[in-house]
C-alpha cells in the first residue's frame, strides 16, 4: 500500500491515489488520525499499525507513504470540541514526526521536527544553503522568467542542461530530500519546495517507482 | 557581544542577564514583548551564514557583533497578549520572531540553543529513540487510538504512566483507572510508558560542565508535587564517570550547547533517560540546591563569546557544537 499524507481537500492529492489505485494507494487525512486503530512502539516501529482512509492496517503492508503536508491544522479537527482543538493538532504533529521518521518503509519525504513533509524553510534559509553549496541565488527583484526543476530520487525533470540538474540535485541531497521542486530563472536559483507541484506523468511514474519499491 | 532573546520576568533569564552583567560583559537583552516594534533586516553573507541588523525600542543591534546568544523565545502570542492576532501589528511581530529565528539557526556565532535543535524535544518519542540511540536506557513506550493495544501494554507491564507527546506541558499521570482514560484515547494518539522505579537526577549540562541534583518525592511528576501535597527533597549528587560522559556527549551529539536531562536510577542500578530539555529551567533547581547552573551557564556564554567564529572551526570550544553540517559544493555546478 502507499499511503498519502495530505488534506482529503487536496485535488492532487485525491488525483494521485486515484491514478495509484493499482498499487492500493489511499488518503491518510487528518480525520484518520482521529481514529481507533493507531498502534505505534518507537522501539518496534514495524510492528504497528496504522488507520488510512478509515481502514485498519499492519505497518508492515505500507510499501511507501508520501507526505504532501507540512502539518495538521487545528482547524482541520472539526468533530472535536474547538477547545481541544489546537492541543490535538499539536499531539497529532508531534506523534506524526515520530511515526514517519521511523516506519521502515519509503518515505518521501521524511520529516523534519518541524515540518511532516520535509524541510518547509524561508526563503533565506534556502539561500544560504545555495551558497554554502556555490550555487547562485537569484534576487527577488531580478524579473527573468523561472522554471521548475524537479527531482525525484536520482532522476532530474525539466532541467536545462546538466548543469541545472546539477544544481537541484545539489540542493535535494544536501537538504535530505528525495522529492524537490527547485525554482531557477537564468540559471540561478529564486525558489526551492518541499512539495513542488505533481502533475507531470513522468514525475508521477517516478515517484510511484520509488514508493513502491523496499528502501 | 552576547545577545539575550526572550521576555524578562522568565526567570532563567533574568539570572543569566544579572549574571552576565554581574561579569562585565557585553551583552544586549531583546525583549520579545516589543517584537511588534522590533524591526529585523537579514542577509546573507555570502558564505551561507545570515546577519544583519535588529532594531528595537532601545536601538540598533549590528548582529555581526554578536558571537554567542542565549535564547528562550515563546510563542508570539503569548509573548504580546495584547495584540490582537488579526491586526498588521501582530503580522509584524510574527515576521520579526520568525527573522530571529532564521537568524538564530544560521548564525555565524555561538547560539544557546539553535532552534533546529531544540525542536527535537517537540516530539517526545522522537526524542526518546534519539535518547536510545546514545546508548541510554528509555522505557518501553506505546503511542496509540487503540483501546486493546493499551489494555495488552498494561498485562506486560503491572505499573503503567500516560503523558503527552508533543511539547506542550503535560503531567506525568499514573494509569490508575485505565476505564476512565481508554474511553477518550481514540480521539488523540496517547503516550503511554512502562512506571520505572527509583529515583530521579535532574543533569544540567552546559558545555562540558556538569551539575547533578538527585530529586525525592513521592509524586509522579515532581514538576507538579504540591499539587498531590507531596513533597520535592532535592540534593546535590555525584553521577557514574561514564554516565556523565555519556550525558555530555549526547547533549554535543543533539548539537545543544546547554540541557536539561531527565534520568532515573532504579533500585537494579540502570540508569534510564526519559527526556532532553534543551531550554532547562534551572532557576527551580538552583534555588532549592544553590547549585551553581546559572555560573556554569553564564561562564559557558563567556567562552563561546571569546572563541573563533563558527566559520572558522568544525566545533565550538570543548568539541561542542557549532552549526548545522555544511555541504561541500557538487560538482558540475562550476
Amino acid at each position: 500500500m502507499i499511503a498519502v499524507l495530505a488534506s482529503r481537500l487536496d485535488p492532487e492529492a485525491q488525483s494521485l491515489v486515484a491514478e495509484w489505485s493499482s498499487a492500493d494507494a489511499a488518503l491518510l487525512s487528518a480525520e484518520d488520525l482521529s481514529r481507533a486503530g493507531w498502534v505505534f512502539s518507537p522501539s518496534a516501529p514495524q510492528t504497528g499499525t496504522a488507520v488510512v482512509e478509515g481502514r485498519r492496517i499492519p505497518v508492515s503492508s505500507l510499501t511507501g507513504v508520501l507526505t504532501r503536508r507540512p502539518a495538521v491544522l487545528a482547524e482541520e479537527l472539526s468533530a472535536l470540541a474547538p477547545e481541544d482543538r489546537a492541543y490535538v493538532a499539536a499531539e497529532l504533529n508531534a506523534f506524526l514526526v515520530a511515526w514517519l521518521a521511523a516506519i521502515p518503509c519509503t518515505v518521501i519525504n521524511r520529516p523534519t521536527t518541524t515540518s511532516l513533509s520535509g524541510p518547509s524553510w524561508d526563503g533565506i534559509r534556502w539561500q544560504a544553503m545555495c551558497e554554502r553549496l556555490g550555487i547562485d541565488w537569484a534576487e527577488t527583484d531580478e524579473a527573468a522568467p523561472s522554471r521548475e526543476v524537479v527531482v525525484c530520487s536520482t532522476k532530474c525533470f525539466f532541467a536545462a542542461g546538466a548543469r541545472e540538474a546539477a544544481i537541484a540535485k545539489a540542493l535535494a541531497h544536501a537538504s535530505g530530500t528525495e522529492l524537490l521542486g527547485v525554482r531557477l530563472a537564468a540559471g540561478k536559483v529564486c525558489g526551492v519546495t518541499a512539495t513542488p507541484a505533481l502533475t507531470d506523468v513522468d514525475v508521477r511514474v517516478c515517484l510511484r517507482k520509488q514508493l513502491l519499491s523496499r528502501p | 557581544m552576547i545577545l539575550l532573546w526572550g521576555v524578562p520576568g522568565d526567570a532563567p533569564l533574568d539570572r543569566i542577564h544579572a549574571a552576565l552583567q554581574n561579569r562585565g560583559t557585553a551583552v544586549r537583552l531583546l525583549d520579545q514583548r516589543g517584537a511588534s516594534s522590533t524591526r529585523a533586516a537579514l542577509r546573507t553573507d555570502g558564505d551561507g551564514w545570515v546577519t544583519g541588523k535588529v532594531t528595537d525600542a532601545t536601538g540598533e543591534i549590528n548582529l555581526d557583533d554578536v558571537n554567542a546568544a542565549y535564547i528562550r523565545p515563546i510563542d508570539t502570542g503569548t509573548a504580546c497578549p495584547s495584540v490582537s492576532k488579526d491586526d498588521a501589528v501582530f503580522l509584524a511581530a510574527v515576521a520579526a520572531d520568525n527573522a530571529l529565528v532564521n537568524w538564530a539557526n544560521l548564525a555565524d556565532a555561538h547560539v544557546v540553543n539553535r532552534p533546529q535543535a531544540m525542536a527535537a524535544n517537540n516530539s517526545k518519542p522522537f526524542q526518546l529513540a534519539q535518547i536510545a540511540r546514545f546508548g541510554f536506557a528509555v522505557p518501553e513506550t506505546l503511542v496509540t487510538t487503540d483501546e486493546a493495544a493499551v489494555r495488552r501494554f498494561c498485562r506486560r507491564h503491572p505499573h503503567v504512566i500516560f503523558k503527552s507527546v508533543s511539547g506542550t506541558r503535560s503531567i506525568v499521570a499514573p494509569l490508575t483507572d485505565p476505564e476512565d482514560t481508554l474511553a477518550d484515547v481514540a480521539n488523540c494518539p496517547t503516550q503511554f510508558q512502562e512506571y520505572i522505579p527509583g529515583v530521579d537526577v535532574r543533569v544540567h549540562v552546559a558545555g562540558q560542565r556538569i551539575v547533578a541534583t538527585k530529586i525525592v518525592s513521592a509524586a509522579h511528576d515532581y514538576r507538579y508535587a504540591a499539587r498531590s501535597g507531596n513533597e520535592v527533597r532535592m540534593t546535590p549528587t555525584d553521577l557514574p564517570t561514564t554516565i556523565a560522559e555519556s550525558c555530555v556527549a549526547m547533549t554535543r551529539g543533539m548539537d545543544l550547547y546547554l540541557s536539561g536531562i531527565d534520568l532515573r536510577y532504579t533500585p537494579a542500578g540502570e540508569w534510564y533517560c526519559f527526556e532532553v530539555n534543551p531550554s532547562p529551567g534551572f532557576t527551580f533547581f538552583e534555588a532549592a540546591t544553590n547549585q551553581p547552573i546559572e555560573s556554569a551557564i553564564a561562564d559557558l556564554l563567556i567562552e563561546l563569546d571569546h572563541a573563533r567564529p563558527c566559520r572558522r572551526t568544525e566545533s565550538g570550544p570543548n568539541g561542542a557544537p557549532c552549526s548545522a553540517p555544511r555541504p561541500q559544493e557538487a560538482p558540475g555546478l562550476r
